[in-house]
């Protein structure tokens, strides 16, 4: 049924937007690039497409959630992220919002 | 590391110059960390299908842009017709052409304003109304084509050639590089070719279409009329292909035969425009004082012999590009073989 397989996978997409901006931050708490950053989200199950996690980053970056830096690590240069200040403040709200779902959510799965 | 440089460069071409370096030295340094992790894994130099697969992970070099671009603006009625992707582009064409198309018109209407001709604000907008009406029709049709197969196949295009919007051919298939003439290329040209065909014949019925009130003074000389069926012929021409690669895709050689036919053909009529020396004369049987409007329409004249000598060009470099193109399929088909 490729209507319902559609919906499906839009609706997926949708769930997993949000929470993917979590697992960004979350996992910017130390620093990394774009590339070691997507191997790390795909070993914890969050895979993303490369051509959505770097301009993310930027995105981040832009609305001063992230804060960069070029670098040279093993003769090559790279952009290096990390939470800002404020990122750290907006995490820390995030995950408590993100907590309080999880806990409704299950008390309605389990009601 | 040709596919990496290729697909950077057409990912570039769609990034505003501020940002454009910046964002490809992050990307290129990102898949080069990808393809040598990758060859450290499986101790050896990847092979060019392995390459093409990381290339192609990295997403429509249009739609990757686009996200790097952070545009928000799309138009949409009820339903999305131009993504933010797409809506600078379709901005820039749009602009191109009105503006192009609002240039022409002006000169037309200061030439007559010079030679004492009255212009009411209803006359001066009448034609620019017209054109924004048709162009933006038709650019906006196409733009909405584009979109809906950059929506429901955004992976449907080729690590080989990224810069072309064209039907991708699955990697599993082992097809290698088999051009396809894209069914969106198609379609837009066809409809941009039926309108074209039937905005002529409103222009050739009535010339108040492109001229609204200087309509009245101003007529074509004997020149375009001469031009108008072969003008047609051209673009029935055009709308035949774009309807055969439509149901055949493979047949690319169609296509730039008849794109080298064609604009051979206009080049011929552009040449023959230009030995005519007089394009616009004054309408003299609406009982027009001759002397007061002879120099409008010499502006006008020399506005038009410019215009065709960019046309000119244009033709010329649409022409060498083509044949280029044709040695190149040649060359390929020759090395395969």
């Amino acid at each position: 049924m490729p209507a319902e397989g559609g919906l499906f996978e839009n609706l997926r997409n949708e769930l997993r937007r949000g929470s993917l901006v979590l697992a960004v931050l979350t996992q910017l708490r130390e620093e990394q690039y774009g590339y070691t950053l997507r191997k790390a989200l795909a070993e914890y199950g969050m895979a993303i497409d490369e051509g959505t996690l770097y301009p993310l980053l930027r995105r981040l970056e832009t609305q001063g959630l992230l804060v960069s830096e070029w670098r040279e690590e093993e003769k090559r240069n790279k952009r290096f992220y990390r939470l800002s200040p404020e990122g750290k403040i907006i995490l820390k709200q995030l995950l408590a919002e993100w907590k309080s779902i999880d806990a409704s959510l299950n008390g309605i799965l389990k009601g | 590391m040709e596919l990496v440089d290729r697909y950077l460069k057409t990912v570039g071409s769609y990034l505003p110059k501020e940002q454009k370096e910046d964002i490809l030295r992050e990307l290129s340094e990102n898949i080069r960390s990808e393809i040598e992790d990758k060859e450290a894994e499986l101790g050896r130099p990847l092979i060019e299908v392995e390459q093409e697969a990381i290339v192609k992970r990295q997403g429509n070099p249009l739609l990757v842009a686009g996200r790097y671009r952070q545009e928000e603006r799309s138009v949409a009625f009820g339903r999305e017709w131009i993504g933010p992707e797409l809506f600078p582009f379709y901005i820039k064409v749009l602009s191109f052409n009105l503006g192009l198309a609002t240039m022409v018109i002006g000169v037309i209407q200061i030439a007559l304003l010079a030679s004492g001709h009255h212009l009411g604000l209803q006359d001066m907008m009448w034609p620019v109304l017209m054109q924004v009406l048709i162009q933006g029709g038709i650019i906006t049709a196409i733009f909405a084509m584009v979109n809906i197969d950059l929506r429901k196949y955004p992976d449907r295009w080729n690590p080989r050639r990224p810069g072309h919007l064209e039907v991708q051919l699955a990697a599993d298939e082992r097809v290698r590089c088999e051009s396809r003439v894209s069914r969106v290329e198609s379609i837009a040209q066809l409809i941009a070719l039926a309108v074209s065909v039937a905005w002529l014949q409103a222009v050739h019925g009535s010339m108040h279409t492109i001229f609204g009130p200087a309509a009245s003074v101003l007529t074509f000389s004997p020149a375009w009329r001469q031009v108008y069926w072969p003008v047609i012929l051209i673009a029935l021409a055009g709308m035949i292909q774009s309807a055969i690669n439509l149901f055949h895709p493979r047949w690319v050689r169609l296509r730039t035969w008849t794109r080298i036919g064609m604009n051979a053909a206009s080049l011929a009529i552009v040449y023959f425009l230009a030995h005519a020396h007089i394009w616009m004369m004054l309408n003299v049987s609406d009982g027009v004082e001759v002397s007061d409007h002879q120099h409008g329409v010499a502006i006008v004249n020399r506005s038009i012999l410019g215009g065709l000598s960019v046309a000119a060009v244009i033709l010329i470099v649409l022409l060498v590009l083509d044949v280029q193109r044709l040695l190149q399929e040649k060359r390929r088909e020759q090395s395969s073989s």
